[in-house]
């Protein structure tokens, strides 16, 4: 066995046409979709609040922000909640997923960067990229996907 | 937590407690330097710490105290006098205390040099002979300390001789010598005393009953007296309460009476038979004077305060352990409304009881565990005392606070939030509000400025006032400044509240001078975000020449609060009931709708209403029958106008995520009995808002029509 590689955790889930992958450890569970509370005047890919026993969580439409083409009418069936964090503070963030697929290993040296082309979602928030099988993970940072949305809609 | 560092934790937290009676002594000491009171405040507390410190084994501290307290045990006698140099000393040194109590917790060392430095400086302050004798070694103090606990009520009579004047002796003396070994309780006799024109002025008529707690030995009180024991007609007599009394809640005035020898049984017992009070009887039948029966009152009343107060002890409580008991009165309170809400499909079974009944205990168990956490508003006010002093002296002020309504109660994350937003206020007017003396005098106003700050209840919520007496506020140059920021235009009529009202804008600052204390431009932007993240509201007064007042109107508390629940489109909303005055039906014959503005008729008066549904854009139509709340907030009354309502219920308050901090008109959200979230109005804000939306279209039109 090769010393140097590690292995890391990942839950994938489909988003449209694509694979996305979270860091297990950024994974707190993965509820059934539920009824998400509007926040009335609040942009589009922030769809409101939900109860995660007796907690208030807010979720980011995960679609919207990374400009996935997401199928109009696929309802979304899953929630998974994250555990994220902001300016050094814990936060949980709840994302509606089409499907949740697997939890899988990866090699940390399998996962490459971005490719530059062949992908339309914004670089930014992708940590890294890997191929599963015939799969193509996007694996995405809960962190930076928060940071993004609070600096471009909650700061002035 | 093992049971060492629990008494460790208690240590640090009674000598956080004593460090703050110094600060507060020192302040008194600053206001009144000849209070003696104060310097045996700041002794005792100082002493305290010393005592518990060397105990706990924090040496360094005890070594410390040791040096603060010689000085003050000086001062105290009296050969080191009261001099702002001192009060400043006595200030570091208590910081350097605290430095050292938060050096422990946090593991990080404390420069011993500051501790050297402020030790050197105390020594310089003390009597030369004085100076060299105190070698640093602070003995352990385990036996004051237990003497402290072994407090005696003591009954001391003293009559002295008449004469006692013409042998040199003041019994005003003995009493003050009393008074330094312990607490005094003082009832005088003047049944002795004759009319004027037979007084002989050198003469002693006066007798004195004395109720003293201390804990020097009946050895040292009888000391006190040794030199006018002459003559003079002396009693002492320990009061402990006796074991067998203590089932008697309140002992008899016939018994104190007759204990000191006042009466005897028969008269008591006579007067039991007449079924009057004891007291008005013996005095009616001239058995004893009425000043007796004052004194041995005054005995019943301290003794029953001393056994209520042993009986029922407040005990600490880690702020800690009452927010998680907080969480989950929250979670019961929810829980509960989730299964009264089950329980209603199957009303009128084995199940209703018991839940109404939960209800009912919920309910209670929310009250109680809400009371826990109410605080004195004095205890958040207090401490802008030394920021007052500091900056005022800073700024080359003169500024004294004045506290007003302090045992207000208010719940304590609300008091902790206040903290910043009042921190703000007080250097805005010591800082803008405030001129120098000198100036001040030119005015014709004294030359130290006043800062009030004031709490009250009303109904559901408390009001702050913070109030100086300065300039008030230059409502031309807050509007040149508004105009030349492209706040407004420059031929805009405004209010003087709407003026007042410019100063909340982010980015206005009316400060010509960036200084250190008031901030660059950011300040009352903040303090407004930060009252109305608390529920709270925010307004001005001011009278030119006179003086600013800024009004804070806060909600009880943050935890759980009662809530009105309405629906708009089969969306759950929650109204603070605290501000709703009143509910009704509203038709649509009922409302005058003019182009910009909903009004509506409420008892013979004319308010604007918000349709929640337009303001929040949400579809549909609301059908023939709506209905409106009328709330009251600020100086605004206004209906809000919703499809249903539903009824109270008691809303545990959820902060909202960073993320959705911004929603519009929101203030927070909350779960409700059938696990769906609903959304807390945030008033103030919501008027704010359609008040800027409804400009904004005006001005689109404008640009339309131009």
């Amino acid at each position: 066995m090769n010393e140097l590689s590690e292995t890391k955790e990942f839950l994938t889930f489909s988003l449209g046409d694509e694979t996305i992958a979270l860091e297990a450890t950024q994974v707190r569970e993965v509820l059934k979709f539920t009824h998400i509370t509007a926040v009335p005047r609040m942009p589009e890919y922030l769809p409101g609040l939900i109860n995660v026993r007796g907690n208030v969580i807010a979720v980011v439409d995960l679609g919207l922000v990374l400009n996935i083409n997401t199928v109009e009418d696929q309802k979304k069936n899953w929630l998974v909640i994250t555990d994220g964090c902001l300016k050094d503070e814990a936060m949980q963030v709840g994302i509606p997923a089409d499907a949740v697929r697997d939890v899988i290993r990866l090699d940390t040296e399998d996962i490459g960067p971005p490719p530059e082309i062949g992908i339309n979602i914004d670089t930014e928030f992708i940590q890294g990229a890997a191929k599963q099988d015939d799969a193509f993970l996007i694996i995405i940072n809960v962190d930076k996907v928060i940071a993004a949305v609070y600096a471009d809609f909650c700061q002035e | 937590m093992d049971q060492k560092s629990q008494y460790i934790e208690t240590f640090r937290l009674e000598a956080y407690e004593n460090l703050k009676k110094i600060e507060d002594a020192l302040l008194d000491m600053e206001e009144t330097p000849d209070d003696q009171e104060c310097i045996h405040r700041l002794f005792r507390a100082m002493h305290t710490i010393k005592g518990s410190a060397a105990m706990f084994g924090f040496d360094d501290i005890a070594g410390f105290a040791h040096h603060a307290e010689t000085l003050m045990d000086k001062v105290r006698e009296g050969v080191v006098p009261v001099t702002g140099e001192l009060v400043d000393l006595i200030f570091l040194a208590k910081d350097q205390i605290k430095a050292m109590l938060d050096a422990d917790q946090t593991g990080c060392g404390v420069d011993p040099d500051a501790s050297d430095k402020i030790v050197a400086k105390l020594h310089r302050l003390l009597p030369q002979s004085d100076a060299g004798a105190t070698v640093p070694s602070p003995e352990v103090n385990s036996d004051t300390l237990a003497n402290e606990d072994k407090e005696t009520v003591f009954h001391i009579r003293f009559r002295p001789n008449p004469d006692m004047m013409s042998a040199g002796m003041d019994p005003v003396r003995i009493l003050d010598e009393l008074r330094d070994l312990g607490q005094c309780e003082l009832t005088v006799y003047t049944g002795a005393v004759p009319p004027l024109e037979s007084l002989q002025p050198e003469k002693i008529l006066f007798s004195w009953d004395i109720i003293m707690t201390t804990d020097a030995s009946i050895d040292t009180l009888k000391d006190v007296f040794i030199f006018v024991e002459d003559g003079s007609d002396i009693s002492i007599q320990s009061l402990e309460v006796e074991s067998n009394r203590e089932d008697i809640f309140r002992p008899r005035l016939g018994e104190i009476l007759f204990d000191r020898g006042d009466v005897n049984v028969d008269s008591v017992n006579k007067t039991g038979k007449m079924q009057r009070r004891v007291g008005e009887i013996l005095v009616e039948s001239g058995e004893i004077s009425s000043d007796d029966v004052e004194s041995a009152l005054k005995e019943q009343i301290f003794l029953e305060k001393r056994k209520t107060g042993t009986g029922t002890e407040s005990m600490r409580i880690s702020s800690d352990k009452l927010d998680k008991l907080i969480n989950l009165v929250g979670e019961i309170v929810v829980t509960q409304a989730h299964m009264s809400h089950l329980a209603e499909d199957h009303e009128g079974t084995v199940f209703s009881a018991p839940v109404r009944q939960m209800e009912r205990l919920t309910g209670d168990l929310r009250k109680f565990a809400l009371d826990m956490r109410m605080l004195p508003a004095g205890t958040l006010f207090n401490t802008f005392r030394r920021l007052v002093r500091d900056l005022s002296s800073e700024l080359g002020k003169e500024v004294r606070l004045v506290v007003e309504g302090g045992q207000t109660e208010l719940d304590k994350t609300v008091l902790e939030k206040l903290h910043e937003p009042l921190v703000h206020l007080i250097r805005n007017s010591i800082d803008h509000g405030m001129l120098p003396p000198e100036e001040r005098e030119q005015h014709g106003k004294p030359r130290k400025g006043t800062i009030r700050l004031t709490a009250v209840h009303r109904s559901a919520r408390v009001n702050i006032t913070v109030a100086d007496d300065g300039m008030g506020i230059d409502m031309a140059s807050v509007r040149a400044k508004a105009v030349e920021k492209g706040l407004i235009s420059k031929d805009d009529d405004l209010s003087e509240t709407e003026i007042c009202d410019l100063l909340f804008i982010p980015g206005f600052s009316t400060v010509r001078q960036v200084s250190g204390v008031s901030g660059r431009g950011v300040g009352m932007d903040v303090v407004k975000q930060g009252i109305n993240a608390l529920g709270g509201t925010i307004g001005i007064d001011s009278i030119p020449g006179q003086g600013a007042t800024f009004r804070l109107s806060l909600p009880l508390t943050l935890a759980i609060i009662e809530g009105l629940h309405v629906k708009v489109d089969g969306r759950d909303f929650v109204i603070p009931v605290s501000q709703v005055e009143t509910c009704g039906e509203l038709k649509r014959s009922m409302h005058i709708k003019s182009d910009t503005q909903h009004t509506i008729r409420l008892k013979s008066e004319l308010i604007p209403f918000i349709r929640l549904r337009e303001f929040f854009g949400i579809q549909g139509d609301a059908g023939p029958v709506e209905h409106i709340a009328a709330v009251q907030t600020g100086h605004y009354r206004i209906g809000i106008v919703v499809d249903e309502i539903l009824g109270n219920i008691q809303a545990v308050i959820k902060p909202l995520d960073p993320l959705y901090r911004r929603a519009e008109g929101i203030s927070g959200a909350t779960v409700m009995g059938n696990g769906t979230v609903a959304l807390i109005i945030d008033l103030p804000e919501l008027i704010r808002c359609v008040k800027r939306d409804k400009s904004k279209t005006v001005d689109k039109r404008v640009a339309m029509k131009g």
